[in-house]
């Protein structure tokens, strides 16, 4: 039973290798902490923008604004438009905001009102402003790689 | 250094050294064992034992699956497990050591043997050191 060496890198592989290794910031480093420096990822500023979301529903808001139209509103009516508001749900609650204002139960001016508060957007709160960047031995070679301490020790010699 | 985990018995043979696995989830080969006693025609059942380190700010998550091939240069493709070896997640991290028990790959279906480790942890590297005993064989006629 015999231990097969994974495959090496190539020769040009580590002659960029090499060369890195030669860097003051790898000076004084033990193997182990080097190979750690090749493969962790640093964090960097997230290059895409923060997203706008819709603003979750309020419904306080919405139920004062459509305040006069909810007299009209059956029973049955009032359930389906809470729940919708509860599931965040911007365009039932538009369709109900529709009906209210073609029937004339609300203004114009509140109508808007609603409408308005439904366009309303947030900042993506699981918008993260720092993401992982890539690994050192990525931007190296083009790809991530395991790097044991004996490989360290080989480049260095 | 803390050491967690199973006590390191002095019958394993080393598989791979203090291999760094990159962060970010990249499947990261070690290096293969030729299972074939060639003297009694039999191949070899891998017991393998993985110790880790690392994941110095929140702890590490690994996975370490086995892979089987007849060709020790073209192996299955990086993730394809014919044995999921071992799994953690949220472990101590930092410069201690956990330490799996000694695992049993299982019936091989191929003549060589080797592991495959991924990091799941996003920034931190983890260093990985596997060894191996073979227990038992069979005829791989």
């Amino acid at each position: 039973m015999t231990v097969i060496p994974r495959q090496a890198f190539t020769d040009a592989e580590k002659a960029i290798l090499r060369q890195e290794l030669r860097g003051a910031e790898y000076a004084g480093k033990t193997p182990e902490e080097i190979a750690r420096m090749l493969t962790i990822r640093s964090l960097i500023p997230n290059p895409k923008p923060q997203p706008q979301l819709p603003k979750p529903l309020d419904k306080a808001v919405l139920f004062q604004q459509l305040q006069s139209a909810l007299v009209n509103f059956s029973d049955q009516a009032l359930i389906r438009l809470s729940e919708a508001v509860d599931a965040n749900d911007h365009a039932t609650v538009k369709l109900w905001a529709d009906l209210a204002l073609a029937r004339g139960w609300v203004t114009q001016a509140d109508y808007d009102l609603v409408v308005a508060e439904l366009q309303k957007t947030v900042p993506d709160p699981d918008w993260e402003s720092h993401i992982p960047g890539p690994t050192r031995m990525f931007e190296l070679i083009g790809r991530d790689r395991g790097i044991s301490v004996a490989e360290v020790e080989e480049l260095m010699a | 250094m803390a050491e967690y985990g199973v006590a390191n018995p002095a019958n394993l043979s080393a598989l791979d050294t203090s291999l760094s696995v990159p962060a970010g989830g990249t499947w990261t080969s070690g290096n293969g064992v030729d299972l074939l006693d060639a003297t009694a025609n039999l191949l070899g059942e891998l017991e393998v034992q993985i110790s880790v380190t690392g994941g110095a700010t929140d702890g590490y998550d690994i996975e370490v699956i086995a892979q089987y091939s007849e060709d020790n240069t073209n192996w299955p493709d990086d993730g394809d497990p014919d044995a999921i070896v071992y799994s953690k997640a949220d472990s101590a991290g930092g410069a201690s050591i956990t330490r799996s028990p000694t695992v049993p790959i299982g019936t091989p279906t191929a003549r060589y043997a080797r592991l495959q480790y991924k990091n799941n942890n996003a920034t931190d590297a983890v260093t990985v050191t596997s060894k191996y005993t073979i227990r038992k064989g069979k005829d791989s006629t």
